[in-house]
């Protein structure tokens, strides 16, 4: 019989974490790993890797100021000063696609963030005491935000709170919430009636820790398959409302920013609007695929022995 | 005269190819069943015998790859005949199969007769080809197959759907389909196994009572040998893709001639009596591709000894009708496996 | 002297379906599913109980109630003397951590998420009292592991990367965890091969020799009945058909059911087999369940008193009971 004694003042984690718990570096390796087996989901990773380090490093990858004007160049095709060329203020389009980056990161993960913990918060809570009060509560406040045209209802928020980039993120998190609330509850309600959710009721768990240890991580698979897409469609959200008017505030560059000034002079000038256009599709595929890799990899059946 | 065998398998060798992994699920297969026989298949879990039934329908995944043998039904090698010839004339007519989960064979949107009039119509326009009868005309046909297994009211009950039927009937509806006058061979996998005990006596006895009446032969796949006593002519033990013992069920059951069988006897909690322990075979099944030496059951075999772990045993015909796959038993004449 | 563990008198648990509005008007209306319908049982501390019954029987749903997992309707669990019924939560905690359950479904009571080792020192991290060594849990789960027989490095895989007999002998290390003295095990072989469930019997009765545990044997296999349980009860339909020690149910079958129930089971014996009764029709439903005696439906001796009169348990000595009329002379 193993004994293993650890001097466990030494290491100040609780004695159960030691061995019973399998790192969680292994699992995100091994989660990794699994991500990149499925077909594209190696693409959508290096691609969001790309975007990441632009958006963290922008300072160093960008080779100008991206609002550093130059009257003198506007308009310019691409060169090797200007890898995509200028825009109507001679400003570079290179660097303002990669401080862009920035941008739609933020805006991505942010308002992804914000609006699934709280959707799955109330989803999993409302799933959880099914046909009780609270249930019918949580529902009708979701159905009343979704009966909203999201835009409509985006543009509304922005309105009110007036056009920055935090306005914008909890504007997209707001029309976004009951989405997941939705997935969370129907995920929930399913899970609860498994042996596992039983064992832990019989085993005298309070329902809170139910929630967090048992139900929760069950149903975050469909959950993070979510996230994944929904940071896609936020990164375009972000650039309609910047498109109208109603998103990041100029000069700062964000991509729906360059698609509003470029559209202008596309006869003239191509270069402006089909660089974010480009950046905004690839960035929904790349996310797409991404998650798709997620959604397999994640999925405890497909684990191998 | 001594007409020739309903099914005969000769030396049917399968593999699963999985990426670098080839898995030996069938070994060397050999056998030979008669007709109006009840053959039982039995063993445990990795033993092959459900992969037997399919090889035998030519229902196995890509992934399968048979590389020797021949499955001769009637003469007729199964194993040269096009996929074609397969499903216009044996699959679900000449031979049939039902499973252990009949929620599973039965689709819940659609309603029974829906279900039954397609087969029939179907099965209808392989015999006569270029025709093509409308449904309907098949409503009386699937009612009578819905009575002769025992449904009460087959006019009304026929226009139910699946969630309607309990577990036992849903499994008589399968048997309706799957024997009648036209079946020379039934496989029943696990056919059984998910029902409760009563209703599990009653669909055994159906199974008996139609097969005798269509002259059919039934090759039944079970780990359940309680069944195989009760229905079996002859009995096949199957052992890690190979037939260990091979006989008359009241010989093979009664004193068996291999040690594994003999050990499976005395795991039975219904052969021991209350406070004694039960036999458990040490160790575990090998995997299919990683099989010991020699006889494969030699790591586990508490009677093992040297010559097992260098020479397979091949199957050998040691009493009359009464085949072993053991060296020992060979050698020395009958035994006495006693292990505990 | 013969300890009571466990006595339950009159058990009802119904499940209500349909009471809104909408079912009243559109559909039919309030059913009530009889899943339990008044039964009364006694178990003996250190032995072994079984409960044998097919589909709709309600075993499932007794044991369910038994650790209050589905409230009743009445009646009373007296666990040591308490009511299990009337317990509030602190007294239903400490209950929970002497009785415990093992699964029927070996690898559905595992969250796929935690792993063994998690899974298995859940209920130490729940313990109320301290325990008298110092310990550590991890050290725990390990000699839980060992007195299972599975490698104590199974604590960092997952559920799903093992076998079912082994996914099978995890439960039961995390049902002894807090060495309790009452463990329901809830058809412990299914899915099992022949050798593995040999293995598992083996063990649950060295466990119970070695704790002193006592076992309600919920199972469908009647053969594994007679050999592991010292008490049985048959259940048909909610109802308490038979019971009492497991060698004089078999020997002296009192109730039809019984007899149809033992006679069906497939069995390799050398000796003569009786012969099959084979019950006729389906089991009813549990929702309009039959006047009278349940059993009449399908029963092979049913006269007249069984429609219009419910059999009582009867005694008929020697710790047997049957809820039938014809032993009511």
């Amino acid at each position: 019989m193993e004994t293993e004694t650890v001097n466990q003042t030494q290491v100040g984690i609780s004695p159960a974490q030691l061995t019973l718990k399998r790192k969680w570096t292994d699992t995100l390796c091994v989660t990794l790993r699994a991500v990149v087996k499925v077909r594209g989901g190696l693409w959508g990773g290096i691609f969001i890797s790309v975007m990441l380090l632009c958006a963290i490093g922008a300072q160093w990858i960008a080779p100008s100021d991206p609002n550093a004007q130059n009257i003198m160049h506007r308009f310019a095709g691409p060169s090797l000063d200007h890898f995509f060329g200028t825009d109507y203020l001679g400003r570079d389009i290179f660097s303002r696609i990669v401080y862009g980056c920035r941008i739609a990161v933020m805006v991505a993960f942010g308002a992804v963030t914000l609006s699934s913990i709280v959707g799955v918060f109330l989803g999993v809570v409302s799933g959880y005491n099914e046909g009780k009060k609270i249930d019918y509560f949580i529902i009708w406040v979701f159905d009343i935000v979704r009966s909203f045209p999201q835009i409509i209802l985006a543009l509304a928020i922005v309105a009110v709170l007036g056009p920055s980039l935090f306005n914008v993120v909890v504007a997209l998190a707001f029309t976004a919430f009951p989405f997941y609330g939705r997935v969370a509850r129907a995920q929930t309600l399913s899970v609860k009636e498994a042996d596992y959710v039983k064992a832990a009721e019989a085993m005298g768990l309070k329902p809170l820790k139910i929630i967090l240890r048992h139900i929760t991580p069950n149903i975050m698979a469909p959950v993070i398959v979510c996230l994944g897409m929904d940071m896609a469609t936020m990164i375009v959200w972000e650039s309609g409302l910047s498109f109208l008017g109603l998103g990041v505030r100029p000069p700062t560059a964000s991509w729906g920013i360059m698609l509003r000034n470029g559209y202008k002079y596309i006869q003239t000038s191509p270069w402006m609007i089909l660089w974010p256009a480009l950046a905004i599709a690839l960035a929904m595929i790349a996310f797409s695929l991404f998650s798709e890799g997620l959604r397999v990899a994640l999925d405890p059946k497909e684990r191998e022995r | 005269m001594i007409s020739e065998p309903l099914l005969e398998v000769s030396n049917l060798t399968l593999d699963y190819n999985l990426g670098n992994r080839k898995m030996r699920a069938l070994d060397r297969i050999s056998f030979s069943l008669d007709k109006g026989q009840v053959l039982g298949v039995a063993g445990e879990s990795g033993c092959g015998k459900s992969t037997l039934g399919l090889a035998i329908l030519r229902l196995l995944p890509r992934v399968a790859e048979i590389r020797r043998g021949a499955v001769f039904f009637n003469g007729t090698d199964l194993l040269k005949l096009s996929e074609k010839q397969m499903e216009q004339e044996i699959r679900g007519q000449k031979i049939t199969m039902i499973f252990q989960v009949p929620q599973n064979a039965l689709n819940p949107v659609f309603k029974i007769e829906t279900q039954m009039t397609d087969i029939l119509r179907v099965q209808d326009k392989y015999q006569n080809p270029g025709t093509r009868k409308p449904r309907g005309d098949f409503r009386q046909q699937a009612i009578e197959r819905l009575e002769s297994t025992g449904i009460a009211d087959p006019e009304a009950r026929i226009s139910n759907y699946p969630f309607e039927f309990s577990g036992g009937m849903k499994q008589r509806v399968m048997i309706g389909m799957a024997l009648s006058s036209g079946t020379s061979l039934l496989l029943a996998d696990e056919a059984t196994t998910a029902l409760d005990v009563t209703i599990e006596a009653q669909i055994n006895r159906l199974i008996t009572k139609l097969a005798a009446e269509y002259g059919t032969s039934i090759l039944y796949v079970t780990h359940n040998l309680g069944v195989l006593a009760e229905m079996a002519d002859r009995i096949m033990i199957m052992y890690a893709g190979r037939i260990f013992e091979m006989g008359q069920t009241r010989f093979v059951l009664g004193d068996p001639r291999h040690p594994y069988s003999a050990a499976l006897l005395e795991s039975l909690p219904s052969r021991q009596t209350r406070g004694k322990r039960l036999l458990a075979i040490p160790g575990f099944v090998p995997p299919l591709d990683r099989l010991p030496s020699g006889c494969s059951f030699h790591p586990r075999c508490a009677f093992a000894e040297d010559i097992c772990r260098q020479e397979v045993p091949p199957l050998t015909e040691v009493a009359s009708g009464h085949w072993s796959a053991c060296l020992l038993d060979q050698k020395r004449g009958r035994q006495k496996w006693k292990w505990s | 002297m013969e300890v009571e563990l466990i006595r339950i008198r009159n058990l009802k648990t119904w499940f209500f379906q349909g009471k809104g509005l909408l079912s009243k008007w559109f559909g039919q209306g309030l059913k009530i599913v009889h899943a339990v319908d008044g039964v009364s049982l006694t178990i003996r501390k250190g032995h072994t109980f079984g409960l044998v019954g097919e589909s709709g029987c309600g075993k499932s749903t007794l044991g369910n109630t038994i650790f209050r997992l589905v409230e009743p309707l009445e009646g009373e669990i007296l666990f040591q003397g308490r009511d299990v019924v009337k317990m509030n939560q602190k007294e239903l905690r400490r209950f929970r951590q002497q009785a415990q359950i093992i699964f029927q479904d070996q690898f559905g009571c595992m969250n796929p998420r935690m792993t063994v080792g998690q899974i298995i020192a859940e209920p130490l991290m729940m313990r109320q009292r301290e325990p008298e060594s110092q310990k550590s849990i991890e050290q725990e789960v390990a000699e839980l592991l060992n007195s299972v027989n599975l490698d104590p490095d199974a604590a960092i895989k997952f559920p799903n990367e093992f076998s079912g007999g082994q996914a099978r002998r995890i439960g039961v290390a995390r049902a002894i965890a807090l060495n309790p003295m009452f463990i329901m095990a809830d058809e412990p072989t299914s899915g099992l091969d022949i050798s593995t469930a040999a293995t598992i019997l083996n063990l649950m009765q060295d466990l119970q020799d070695k704790l002193d545990i006592t076992y309600l044997w919920v199972s469908h296999n009647l053969n594994q009945v007679k050999y592991m349980s010292d008490d049985m009860g048959v259940m048909y339909l909610g109802k308490m058909v038979e019971m009492g020690r497991t060698s004089e149910v078999f020997n002296h079958k009192a109730h039809p059911y019984t007899q149809a129930l033992i006679s069906a089971v497939p069995r390799v014996s050398s000796e003569q087999q009786e012969q099959t009764i084979f019950l006729e029709g389906e089991i009813p439903s549990p929702i309009n369940p039959p006047s009278g005696c349940y059993f009449r439906t399908r029963c092979p001796q049913v006269f007249k008193r069984c429609e219009e009169e419910e059999p009582p348990l009867l005694d008929l000595g020697g710790e047997h009971f049957c809820a039938c009329h014809l032993h009511d002379a």
